[in-house]
């Protein structure tokens, strides 16, 4: 429950080892480097550095590699498929493995082969289509006995015309008989296809009249003068045959999906290989060594010094690096693993700043009271946690989506108890339940009926915003104390929050219910506190009138407070609504169950529609406005937020999930034991 | 009577019709942006749609309110109450509040999400931020229903 303590550090490292020195790092996510420029630090034998892998070239191989991937992910088994869309799961590997892969896997051979497969795959795709269009073309002319083209005494030329100029234009034709010859082949889409036989000097009379008739001609004249039906004939065997090369391009490139796994690490393992190279313009080098400067947590710092010794011997150092003026330290927050999921609102609102607290914990108890307030259905409690259980377990996410899902179950076990109290269940009538025992049961259950008696709810609400509010005060002046600034904590957070406190004290009083008897003493205090208010809230100022003055405005704070509280107030607006609509849902399922034969199914779909409906809705609104309760209402008191968030450089995971050694990362003794998925694969 | 269950419709038409223009001028306007980042990146649908839907709430708000009415006046079932005028100039001004800030609400709120989408569209990561900040203006609209509802349950038949 903190934000981690994140330092400043050199790291300085043997020239020829820097690389094992990242690795080390990379895999413990130990380092967020900063660049180092010589104005910053002077080293003495500065010399150039010059990237041990430089021209190994790994943003070329990744994208390679991406390559390769993309092109078999079509040939993969569907059932595969379908399963890596549906449940992600990482592919479980060691270090040895990855070892052995790029030992052993000739993956740059592989890759040029699906180079090539894919290439010759799609020349062979695109003669199909050009056979395919030929096809399609001539065929509309197969009766043609003769080829079209120029003869020594006549030209044959091919085309078509719309179906209802074809009388006009035989008659035509007839007349001018000694000329020309058509033959009508064949309809297609309303127009017919013929070809015309006509004499040598007449082709340009032909085409003239033709053109009258919307006739549209078409060049088919091949080099060897088959017939339509012998072309169409080759046409057939060439496709058969550019088919069979598909089938056996595709039976190839089947045959390389064996290695789609070991593509799957090599993308991991070269997406790291590339950061840690990108990284490597941050560094500065002397002729021995090279030096990194970056921020480290403080709780990995035993672990990194251990693998370095391992892997270094004592040819290293780590030293503390002085911040720059200003310079902010980047922060991460961390959570025990039941308040994790709380962590989903607090990304929301972005990180605190390095010295502020972490709101994670602080905020959880708050939020899910009022996420269970807003929804207050015992019944729709269940269903959120059931579905949210059911992602979790069906698709294993990780990361925001995996806190969030989590919260939801978090959230609907609180909506589940404060439906139950509250008497919400499905928006039923708990009175009129046919089965009394049940209702006699839900009935002893509730304690409070927001719909009856919303007051009392209402300032149900208002009682925990002030709650809310003091403890926020409270903590800001723990906090301040914590960091030794006494007076900001007593005249800025104390005041605030002890006047508060004796406010609400008051009111109390006020109703008898809680010190009727110091109501005097109350007031007294009360004054005592606005008093020191005005005399301390303007310190900042020059000169006794602008102190006073700013002192007497800041009183206007209350105002501020006031409106705070009152925001809670939604919190029963939320309630009533879900509970409501619920109601409503069941009344028009109700209205539609009398309709005849049909009306149950219309009535279940309405239910089942409506509820669902319902519960997204206001799982939404319950969400963001607990949370804005958090952000507007709660951080303030305490903290400004907007740190810098902790970016180290790490081994991201698009496939897989590196298991470590216990010993970390470079312990390459010979543990010969394949990963057994990878032999079943091969 | 008959002008005391005209008054109470009326009161619930316009919770429906105010709030529900509100919402669908909102609506239109975030769809409109939304549409934008989808055309340029089709996998931020999900996250793109959830800003949209926000400005829906003012519409169901008033819809609630309507049917808080309705039932007041056993128009949903049930017997209908004779209500004199008098009860039904005032379920007409207690459906008011949510119907006027439905409508405010849900236009601006509209607005705010359209220029989230900006948000969405080129830092991802912090989409929620776009969403806390157009709930900023769902609030009045909240307190607009928490005042009907608590208006209505307090009228007396």
């Amino acid at each position: 429950m903190a934000v981690r303590s994140i330092n400043k550090k050199y790291l300085v490292v043997p020239k020829d080892k820097y690389q094992i020195a990242l690795e080390i790092l990379q895999s413990y996510a130990a380092i967020q480097l900063e660049p180092l420029s010589d104005d910053e630090l002077e080293l003495e034998g500065r010399d150039d550095f010059k990237p041990l892998d430089d021209n190994d070239k790994s943003e070329y191989w990744l994208s390679n590699i991406k390559f390769a991937l993309n092109f078999l992910k079509d040939y993969l088994p569907k059932t595969k498929k379908a399963g890596f869309s549906f449940k992600k799961e990482n592919i479980v590997v060691t270090e040895n493995d990855i070892e052995r892969i790029l030992a052993e896997f000739p993956f740059k051979q592989v890759v040029k082969d699906l180079e090539n497969q894919e290439k010759a795959y799609n020349e062979n795709k695109n003669v199909l289509s050009v056979l395919r269009r030929e096809e399609k073309l001539i065929a509309n002319w197969k009766d043609l006995a003769i080829h079209p083209g120029s003869y020594s005494e006549f030209e044959v030329v091919v085309g078509s015309l719309p179906v209802q100029k074809m009388t006009e234009f035989e008659h035509k034709i007839k007349m001018e008989s000694h000329f020309f010859d058509f033959i009508s082949l064949q309809e297609q889409d309303r127009r017919i296809f013929g070809a015309a036989v006509i004499l040598g000097t007449e082709v340009e009379k032909f085409e003239q009249l033709a053109h009258l008739y919307d006739w549209q001609g078409e060049k088919l004249d091949f080099k060897d003068r088959k017939t339509i039906k012998d072309l169409l004939f080759e046409i057939d065997t060439k496709k058969r045959e550019a088919k069979r090369k598909l089938k056996e391009i595709e039976g190839e490139i089947q045959k390389n999906i064996v290695y789609y796994k070991n593509f799957q690490i090599l993308h991991d393992y070269y997406t790291w290989r590339t950061e840690r190279y990108n990284e490597t313009k941050k560094m500065l080098a002397t002729k021995s060594s090279v030096v990194l400067q970056g921020w480290v947590p403080e709780d990995l710092l035993t672990r990194i010094k251990q693998q370095f010794k391992k892997a270094m011997g004592d040819e290293w150092a780590i030293l503390p690096a002085p911040l720059k003026d200003n310079e902010e330290v980047p922060v991460e927050i961390q959570n025990h693993p039941g308040v994790l999921p709380f962590e989903a609102v607090t990304d929301i609102y972005g990180n605190p700043k390095s010295d502020e607290p972490d709101p994670t914990i602080l905020l959880a108890p708050f939020f899910i009271v009022y996420f269970g307030l807003c929804l207050t259905d015992a019944g729709y409690g269940v269903i959120l946690s059931l579905l949210a259980g059911l992602g979790i377990y069906l698709f294993r996410p990780t990361g925001g989506m995996k806190k969030l899902l989590w919260l939801m179950v978090y959230g609907g076990a609180a909506t589940f108890i404060l439906g139950a109290l509250f008497g919400g269940w499905f928006g039923l009538n708990l009175e009129t339940l046919p089965w009394p025992w049940l209702s006699e049961l839900l009935l002893r259950l509730r304690v409070l009926n927001p719909n009856t008696d919303p007051i009392t709810v209402l300032i149900l609400t208002l009682i925990l915003g002030i709650v809310q509010i003091v403890i926020g005060l409270l903590i800001g002046f723990y906090w301040k104390i914590k960091q030794k600034k006494y007076t900001e904590a007593f005249l800025d957070s104390g005041l605030w929050a002890l006047s508060l406190i004796l406010i609400s004290l008051f009111v109390l009083s006020l109703q008898g219910i809680f010190l009727a008897d110091f109501k005097q003493w109350i007031i007294y205090s009360i004054y005592g506190c606005l008093l020191a208010l005005v005399l301390t809230q303007g310190r900042h100022y020059k000169g006794i009138v602008a102190k006073l003055g700013v002192g007497v405005i800041s009183l206007y704070n209350f105002v501020g407070y006031f409106s705070d509280v009152l925001s809670f107030s939604r919190l029963l607006a939320l309630g009533l609504a879900t509970g409501i609509i619920a109601m409503v849902v069941n009344l028009i399922a109700g209205l539609v169950w009398n309709v005849a034969y049909v009306g149950w199914l219309l009535g279940i779909i309405i239910l089942v529609g409506g509820h669902l409906f319902n519960l997204a809705i206001n799982v939404l609104g319950a969400y963001i406005h607990s949370g804005r309760l958090q952000f507007v209402e709660f951080f303030p008191k305490f903290m400004e937020g907007g740190g810098r968030k902790f970016k180290p450089i790490k081994q991201g995971s698009t496939y897989i999930k590196v298991k470590k050694e216990k010993d970390g990362p470079l312990l390459l003794d010979d543990d010969l034991s394949l990963n057994k998925d990878l032999e079943e694969d091969k | 009577m008959e002008l005391g269950l005209a008054l109470a419709i009326l009161g619930a038409a316009l919770a429906v019709g105010l709030a529900g223009m509100g919402s669908a001028l909102g609506v239109g306007i975030a769809g409109q942006s939304a549409s934008g980042v989808v055309s340029e990146d089709p996998e931020k649908f999900g996250k793109v749609l959830l800003l949209e839907a926000l400005p829906g709430t003012q519409g169901i708000y008033g819809f609630l309110a309507a049917i808080m009415v309705l039932q007041k006046v056993g128009l949903l079932g049930g017997e209908l109450v004779q209500i004199s005028s008098s009860i039904g100039w005032q379920l007409l001004f207690a459906a008011l509040p949510i119907a006027l800030t439905g409508l405010l609400s849900g236009m601006y709120q509209g607005k705010v999400c359209a220029a989230g989408m900006g948000i969405v569209a080129k830092k991802p990561a912090e989409s929620g931020k776009a969403i806390i900040l157009a709930a900023m203006v769902e609030t009045y609209a909240v307190l607009g229903l928490l005042a009907t509802i608590l208006l209505i349950n307090g009228i007396q038949i």
